[in-house]
């Protein structure tokens, strides 16, 4: 049963957005660098969610093993304005298929490990031109938290409202990586 | 009431004879031979000084009793210089304080962060390029405060959306006016589809999310090597010289060029790496997509579709996909 009153679902605004950055030496050769960016609070309508729980793929739909079940804490109308508890077993399908827009909602929080990274300053005193050379190995979003509820997607990416400013709508894009690699860096 | 007069009296004689002064004038310089407009010269132990003009000429008017001159610049030594009899002083000044944090204001010129008085936040070339990144603004990512930086879809090239201090606009663009070395660069995106345009044999409608095709924008065109600083400027005091369009702030980029007395530097960046997709839906693997429209069931009640693991279709079932 839906309302015909349109509800306030819910921000795509955070509560707050937290970075916390370090480097630090050791012996004076080896710098290590690590960052750490996060969001807290708001919402955002998955795409994928709607796409993978209608197609019968997100994991989502395999509650109860797909035998009818009572949904919990769900009420029936009693014909005359009040509720009364459900008892009718639901077949899986039919509710997840007639979920409202509002369940596509997920909390857009997140923790990110956005940057590792540990790099080596070889010695060059007695390597002309060089000045400087280092080597490093790096990692990009190497971990992340995200919500419980949130299988589906990654909350910072913004699909089509990324470019439109039509915000927190993803729209089953590309997902997002994470990146392993070396590098060297020669001054001379 | 006379009495009064004859105080007041003796206390202006006794404010003049303290007050005896000259005016000293002379030219500020750097010693590369510059004339440095704006310098601070101040009186030492008197608070009262006087900035260098666009010749770098300066007249102070200082008491008998100064003895030494305070002359500071951004970017050089800050120099004490003895009054002597003259009234003529010229001051040269030494280079070499490095300047540790500067800010590149809206007007291009570099100050010292402690002289701005507005929201800003420079990150300089090495923080940038920590590790390797594809484009400037996704360098920037988790840098500065209180900026969201978000990408249309993890693809090579999707659009990078920055907003400063948040969404403050409903009907107009968010995104923050990039600013490079003085040239004013949009954000906005090059996209298509949500119109008309037919895609894989299906119109789309106005709006439809599902035809839109990103090519990506140009504050992703940077490379990340050539950026010297990156100075975030955040609200309207700070983005007065670009007018309506530093509206959601501007984010200064200055690329790396040659100095007068530098030597030639030479750096080469040489980096590879590996990427994998992450934080994918998770998928169930227990039974197949779909859903079957089994006729022996209850008529046309739609049941997901089967285990992957039973041995066949239930005979009256027609799996078909949905969306």
């Amino acid at each position: 049963m839906q309302s015909a009153e349109l509800a306030n679902l819910g921000s795509y605004q955070p509560d707050f957005l937290a970075t916390m950055g370090t480097e630090f030496t050791i012996a004076k050769r080896i710098s290590v660098r690590a960052l750490l960016d996060g969001k807290k609070g708001g919402v955002f309508y998955s795409g994928t969610k709607l796409s993978t729980e209608n197609n019968g793929t997100a994991i989502t739909t395999i509650t109860n093993d797909r035998q009818p079940y009572v949904i919990p804490n769900s009420v029936v109308a009693d014909g005359s304005g009040g509720f009364t508890t459900n008892t009718t077993p639901t077949n899986a399908y039919a509710y997840v298929q007639n979920q409202p827009a509002g369940t596509y909602l997920l909390d857009a929080s997140y923790l990110k490990l956005r940057e590792l990274a540990v790099s080596y300053n070889i010695p060059t005193s007695n390597m002309r031109p060089f000045k400087r050379i280092t080597v490093g190995v790096f990692a990009k979003n190497l971990k992340y938290w995200v919500a419980k509820e949130n299988t589906f997607a990654d909350p910072e990416v913004g699909g089509v409202g990324a470019a439109s400013d039509a915000v927190g709508i993803e729209t089953t894009t590309t997902p997002t990586f994470r990146s392993f690699g070396a590098e060297l860096r020669l001054n001379f | 009431m006379k009495q009064l007069l004859t105080t007041l009296l003796l206390l202006l004689a006794v404010c003049g004879t303290s007050m005896a002064q000259r005016s000293i004038t002379g030219i500020v310089t750097g010693d590369d031979g510059e004339t440095l407009v704006g310098a601070t010269i101040a009186i030492k132990g008197v608070a009262r000084g006087t900035l260098s003009d666009f010749n770098g000429k300066y007249t102070l008017e200082v008491p008998d009793g100064a003895k030494t001159l305070v002359v500071s610049y951004t970017g050089y030594k800050t120099q004490e210089v003895s009054i002597g009899a003259s009234n003529a002083l010229d001051i040269v000044l030494e280079t070499g304080t490095s300047l540790s944090e500067v800010v590149i204001t809206a007007t291009g010129l570099t100050r010292n962060k402690s002289d701005v008085v507005y929201a800003n936040q420079t990150v300089n070339s090495e923080d940038l390029n920590s590790v390797t990144n594809k484009s400037v603004l996704n360098a920037l990512q988790g840098k500065v405060a209180g900026v969201k930086i978000g990408a249309a879809s993890g693809a090579v090239g999707a659009s990078t959306r920055v907003v400063l201090r948040g969404e403050t606009s409903l009907t107009q663009g968010n995104n923050a006016l990039i600013v490079i070395d003085g040239v004013p660069v949009s954000n906005a995106t090059a996209g298509a589809g949500g119109g008309s345009e037919t895609l894989n044999g299906s119109t789309g409608r106005t709006g439809d999310r599902d035809n839109y095709v990103d090519f990506g924008n140009r504050g992703n065109d940077i490379n990340p090597d050539d950026v010297e600083s990156v100075t975030v400027l955040k609200g309207p005091a700070a983005t007065t010289l670009y007018g309506s369009r530093g509206g959601s702030g501007v984010i200064l980029i200055t690329t790396k060029k040659g100095k007068k007395g530098d030597k030639a530097n030479v750096s080469v960046s040489s980096s590879y790496s590996v990427e994998e997709a992450y934080l994918l839906y998770q998928n169930q693997q227990k039974y197949g997509s779909g859903y079957a429209t089994c006729g022996g069931c209850g008529g046309a009640t739609p049941q997901w579709a089967i285990r992957c693991k039973a041995r066949s279709w239930p005979t009256s079932a027609v799996i078909s996909p949905t969306s």
